[in-house]
């Protein structure tokens, strides 16, 4: 339990009543090949609801997709099942455990790319089979919502900042299973927009680092780029004129040199980060009021963006004049690995039934509220609706 | 005897065959499909061990189809091996699915085998171009199996006395519509339906013997379709130390 954050009882206690919480510690093995990372790990929950990560092996597939500039479904299903036993193995064997002591197979069922969905949750159901062990059909985003939990003890409610190379929203994470989003991406992905501002200006793949590289040393106010939906009332983000917005003035101070480059990509971030913190200080609003908590509701914040230096310090100093915690897991855990699978397997698994036999099907658009309405007239498709 | 867990998602059927080392016994379910094997593999191989009386603890080995075949459906077969492979350190035997399809079809000739010196097995892998096996006629691999064009599928087809068959035959003709000596396409019109279709009970007929393998990496014989980017690139006063360097 972390010191500085405030532990909130969830107003929906009376679910819990009809379950039936399992009393022993559990063992669980989660499996993550929704994008280009494939990961495996072994998580431990102890009945007070703690937990510890035992393994957690990770090989990101980008060396592959580099040429290209960005994830190419078909090579990242491939590199995901020439390695998927061998990361299995690894994990197993750095947790010093062994499939018959393991309770659960978690896998991601999605949203993701499909055909890697399809490799790794295939994986799984086929162990689950033949060590006749329940599987747990997990959403990467429900993953992602949870992993404070594992980290920092941290329980809901919160407001969980997802931003990622394939998501971006806020939501208000009521309990384990009871999510609402509140706002999205109308467009790119967060990560998406870092990615194409890396590719215009030749930064390489993957655009995250590349792009806090060059903007280290730049003028932040140089360029007065977009601040996409500022101030508007509606939750949500958009980052595609953004980024058109930086291809437009690259090309126009062709030909461009280091410091241009250096100031380019620093006005970039500090649009996103401006834009960022204002929807976040609209969805916060709207999540105190709906939860009806006056006092302080943690603003927790997940996905490979969360590692940029600029924009965590951009909502640690928006947290503190709100006056609440915000809590970044270690960016180990935020960008894409197996650790937050088996945990959400594992706080799934200690809820009693579990959703996910062998007929599961992958999805590649699975919105974490299921019951959120489509974000109307934004013409998106894909996992981003 | 072996206990040994067969199946194959390759194509338009999803089929799941356990032999018994205890009974001698094959159990199969087979289901003619073009999508939803990731759906129905697993439950229709729960269904056969259990069928079969065959425990996963007790298995020997695991034969697959390793492809061509539709990437997805390569990979989830393979999956599916690699996760019972990985659950029990089992060996796992691979074939073409072509081969298998080849074997179905010495099985369905029965007698008039004789006639032919091979079986050509074909399937229309679009953009003018075929997956293609050849096997002897006791389904023993001749030519490995291999995409390749319509007109160099139509030299191998004429190479020997075959018999063809798949979705990829009826491209095999003539551009007069011939047939060449012996080649026979469109039987597989005539023929019980499915039999085109890959079904694992064929897997069973060596899998105990055969050499497991080594990488179990599907067999796609076709590339990705990616192209690196072609945008050029903004010109630059001065190059920034590449960032991939």
């Amino acid at each position: 339990m972390t010191s500085s954050a405030p532990i909130i009882q969830s107003p929906k206690t009376e679910c819990k009543a009809e379950r039936q919480p399992r009393k022993a510690a559990a063992l669980v093995l989660g499996v993550e090949t929704s994008c280009d990372e494939t990961a495996v790990a072994v998580v431990k929950r102890l009945p007070d609801g703690s937990g510890a990560i035992l393994s957690n092996v990770v090989r990101s597939q980008w060396e592959q997709h580099r040429p290209f500039g960005g994830v190419v479904p078909e090579i990242a299903a491939r590199a995901h099942i020439e390695c998927i036993s061998d990361i299995a193995s690894e994990a197993l064997k750095t947790a010093n455990t062994q499939l018959t002591d393991i309770d659960c197979i978690a896998a991601t069922a999605g949203p993701g790319l499909i055909g890697g969905l399809l490799v790794g949750l295939t994986f799984a159901k086929s162990i689950a089979l033949a060590h006749d062990k329940p599987l747990v059909a997990i959403n990467h985003l429900e993953a992602h919502a949870l992993t404070v939990g594992l980290t920092d003890s941290i329980r809901p409610p919160y407001l969980l900042l997802l931003v990622s190379g394939g998501h971006t929203q806020t939501v208000l994470v009521r309990d384990v299973a009871d999510y609402h989003r509140i706002g999205s991406t109308i467009d790119d992905a967060l990560g998406e927009a870092f990615d194409k501002t890396a590719k215009i200006l030749s930064l390489g793949f993957p655009g995250g680092p590349a792009v806090e590289a060059a903007a280290l040393n730049g003028d932040p106010q140089r360029f007065a780029f977009p601040r996409p939906l500022q101030g508007r009332k509606e939750p949500h983000f958009s980052f595609a004129g953004l980024k058109t917005a930086v291809r437009r003035e690259a090309e126009r101070q062709q030909p461009i040199n280091d410091q241009t480059i250096a100031d380019l990509t620093a006005s970039f971030e500090a649009a996103v980060c401006d834009s960022v913190i204002d929807r976040v200080k609209l969805a916060h609003r709207m999540a105190v009021v709906e939860i009806g908590e006056p006092d302080a509701l943690p603003i927790v914040v997940s996905g490979g963006v969360a590692a940029n230096k600029r924009l965590r310090s951009a909502l640690e100093k928006f947290a503190t004049t709100i006056d609440v915690p915000a809590i970044f897991p270690p960016i180990s855990l935020c960008t894409d690995n197996g650790a937050m699978i088996a945990w959400a397997g594992a706080e799934r698994f200690a809820r009693g039934p579990l959703a996910g036999g062998l007929d599961t099907s992958a999805r590649a658009r699975w919105p974490l509220d299921e019951s959120a309405a489509p974000i109307i007239g934004t013409g998106k498709h894909g996992p981003k609706a | 005897m072996m206990n040994i867990l067969a199946f194959d998602t390759c194509f338009d059927a999803c089929s799941v065959a356990v032999h018994s080392a205890e009974t001698g016994g094959i159990t199969t379910e087979r289901e003619l499909m073009r999508r939803g094997h990731a759906e129905v593999l697993l439950p229709m191989i729960e269904r056969t061990m259990k069928a079969a009386g065959v425990a996963f603890d007790r298995l020997d080995r695991i034969a697959v189809t390793h492809g061509p075949g539709t990437f997805t459906g390569a990979r989830v077969g393979m999956s599916a091996a690699l996760g019972a492979s990985f659950a029990h350190a089992l060996p796992v035997v691979t074939y073409s699915s072509l081969q298998c399809v080849a074997r179905a079809a010495i099985e369905a000739l029965g007698d008039e085998v004789t006639h032919f010196e091979g079986v050509l097995v074909a399937r229309d892998a679009k953009r003018d171009s075929v997956f293609v096996e050849v096997t002897d006629m006791a389904g023993d691999e001749l030519d490995a199996p291999a995409l390749l064009s319509v007109a160099d599928a139509r030299q191998v087809a004429r190479s020997r006395r075959l018999f063809a068959l798949g979705s990829g035959a009826p491209l095999l003709a003539g551009d007069d519509g011939a047939q060449p000596g012996g080649l026979t396409t469109d039987w597989p019109a005539q023929s019980p339906l499915g039999i085109a279709e890959p079904d694992a009970r064929f897997l069973l007929q060596d899998a105990a013997s055969r050499t497991p393998a080594q990488a179990l990496v599907p067999l796609y014989l076709r590339a990705p379709d990616a192209t690196p980017s072609s945008r050029l690139p903004l010109a630059r006063l001065v190059n920034l130390p590449a960032a991939d360097a």
